[in-house]
């Protein structure tokens, strides 16, 4: 249990670190739309390299960014297999028994597998290099236009960060209410699946009751200092776009340019 | 007859890459009959030894042992040997009513329905609560300090051998904390083997036979109350206190005033008395 984290976000200080966390959704955003645009194989390559270069400007080591696919690892292999056998196509690559391999659905497996691949490890380095807090801090300021439309930015940032921040207190109780009931004889993992669902109700139970107070001390200590939601709030960080920024847009808008061409010059499957 | 812990290392990985020594080579007995408490600054392992007592935490290295035989190796059993009361254990509570939520743990031991409800009984008469009254009653409807007496019955229900409670008193009321202190020491005396962590140090110096104090996973100091208390340098080295009656009169001897150390309230107070019957000459 206390193993458990969300997010995983990697702290250390690097380029892609102090990027605005504007920026750095937005950035993702393009990233995402590049990976879709991706026609040919050749299109990866530059994909491939912007992933690499931002990796290592993160100076997050490739470990954790292969760790983060790793429980993936079931759905790249049921994607590739059944679009390699099971794939439309004219020409038939290989015959054995049922099994037929076509070309487009070789083509195909390569293609959704390698997206899968590098949407995960993309995205991933946003969670990476970006706190949870000032990741919701970016959502909130992009979202803000939408107020004027009655979308309340705010207060659905204010309450991602509350949960976020509130994840690890809640391991951390759940973690002590199991270790006080195990003392009293509980049994968490053995049995079938409704005695294993009744035993989690003395760990349920108090953990509720633990939420709930936690949720009424915290609503009552924003009040006593003066919260009344995101009108006329300023903020202690304030987000500003630097001069990496711009780099960083510059570097996505050649990554898309490089997709564009390489599905419109070169003719590959 | 007792708990041994041999060699006992724990180290847990806090972070990727991060590893803490929370026990550092402990080597400790628990004879059977006494009260051991066991104290040290926030973060010097305490509650972590603690939960090594009943197997819920396995040593990294080295051994804990009750009678001679390895815990690890049959857990279960020596769940229901050692009673382990943690911090603030109220939170623990979750049944309908005081009654099932005391039954829990003689539950899982698979006792028979009348031998359960003996057990309850004789639970909530040892922790002062009126089994009629409140039996019924949602454990939700209580108060904290009756809360708290509720959680510690459930324990005391499955008739562990040996009670460990990491810092029982915290956070109550002084009325409650002094029914509970009763409660400890009525069980101390029917023969319960009981180790007490507290940052109380009056709650040490009442109940206590030995203490052990601890600083960075280590034992670095065991010995009786009178013997530990009296190291007033030691101990505001390691961040504790003394209890007050210790504090008290050492403020007293650096004034000049012939009295003995004491640490236990009743103990000054009679100094004290002797001191003012022969007119300011030392009774001692």
């Amino acid at each position: 249990m206390r193993d458990f984290t969300l997010g995983q976000y990697y702290p250390v200080d690097s380029v892609v670190h102090r990027l605005d966390a504007r920026s750095k959704i937005l950035l993702t955003i393009a990233y995402i739309v590049a990976v879709f645009m991706a026609g040919n194989l050749i299109a990866y390559i530059p994909i491939l390299a912007f992933v690499l270069l931002a990796a290592r400007l993160s100076k997050v080591p490739g470990k954790m960014l292969i760790k983060g696919l790793r429980p993936l690892r079931i759905l790249l292999i049921f994607t590739f297999v059944l679009n390699l056998f099971f794939g439309a196509g004219e020409h038939i690559l290989f015959e054995l028994g049922p099994l037929t391999i076509r070309d487009e659905g070789l083509s195909n497996a390569i293609h959704f597998t390698l997206r899968l691949i590098f949407l995960v490890s993309g995205t991933s380095l946003l969670t990476l290099t970006t706190s949870p807090v000032v990741l919701t801090d970016g959502i909130e300021m992009l979202c803000s236009p939408l107020r004027r439309i009655g979308f309340p930015a705010h207060e659905m940032a204010m309450m991602m960060t509350i949960a976020l921040r509130f994840i690890p207190t809640l391991v951390e109780e759940a973690d002590k209410i199991m270790k006080a009931q195990s003392a009293r004889g509980a049994d968490f993992s053995s049995g079938n699946l409704k005695q294993r669902a009744t035993a989690m109700i003395p760990l349920l139970v108090p953990l509720f009751i633990s939420a709930f107070r936690r949720a009424g001390d915290l609503a009552m200590a924003m009040e006593s200092r003066c919260y009344h939601g995101g009108e006329g709030r300023t903020r202690l960080h304030v987000l500003r776009f630097q001069k990496i920024d711009f780099y960083a847009f510059v570097s996505v808008t050649l990554l898309i340019a490089a997709v564009v061409l390489s599905k419109n010059l070169i003719n590959l499957p | 007859m007792a708990i041994e812990l041999k060699n006992v290392t724990h180290v847990y990985q806090a972070r990727v890459e991060m590893n803490i020594v929370a026990l550092n080579n402990i080597d400790l007995t628990i004879e059977d009959g006494e009260l051991l408490a066991l104290i040290g600054h926030t973060g010097s392992g305490k509650s972590t030894l603690a939960q090594h007592l009943n197997g819920l935490l396995k040593p990294t290295s080295g051994k804990v042992l009750i009678d001679g035989e390895d815990i690890n190796e049959n857990r279960s059993k020596y769940r229901f040997e050692v009673g382990l009361v943690f911090q603030y254990p109220e939170y623990q509570l979750f049944e309908e009513t005081v009654k099932k939520d005391i039954a829990f743990g003689p539950k899982n031991m698979g006792l028979t329905e009348d031998e359960i409800n003996q057990r309850v009984k004789s639970a909530m008469e040892l922790v002062g609560l009126n089994y009629e009254e409140i039996g019924e009653k949602s454990p939700f409807e209580l108060s904290g300090g009756q809360m708290r007496r509720v959680a510690l019955a459930g324990v005391l229900a499955m008739q562990p051998r040996y009670l460990v409670l990491d810092e029982p008193t915290a956070g109550l009321d002084p009325k409650g904390r002094y029914y509970l202190l009763n409660d400890i020491k009525r069980l101390h005396e029917q023969g319960t083997t009981i180790v007490i962590i507290s940052h109380s140090m009056d709650d040490v110096a009442w109940l206590a036979e030995r203490i052990a104090v601890m600083e960075r996973g280590r034992i670095v100091k065991t010995g009786s109350p009178k013997d530990i208390f009296s190291q007033y340098s030691f101990l505001s080295d390691m961040g504790l206190d003394v209890p007050q009656a210790s504090e008290l009169s050492y403020k007293l001897i650096e004034k000049g005033v012939p009295i003995k150390n004491c640490f236990k309230l009743e103990e000054l107070a009679d100094e004290l008395q002797n001191l003012l019957k022969n007119g300011g000459k030392t009774g001692a």
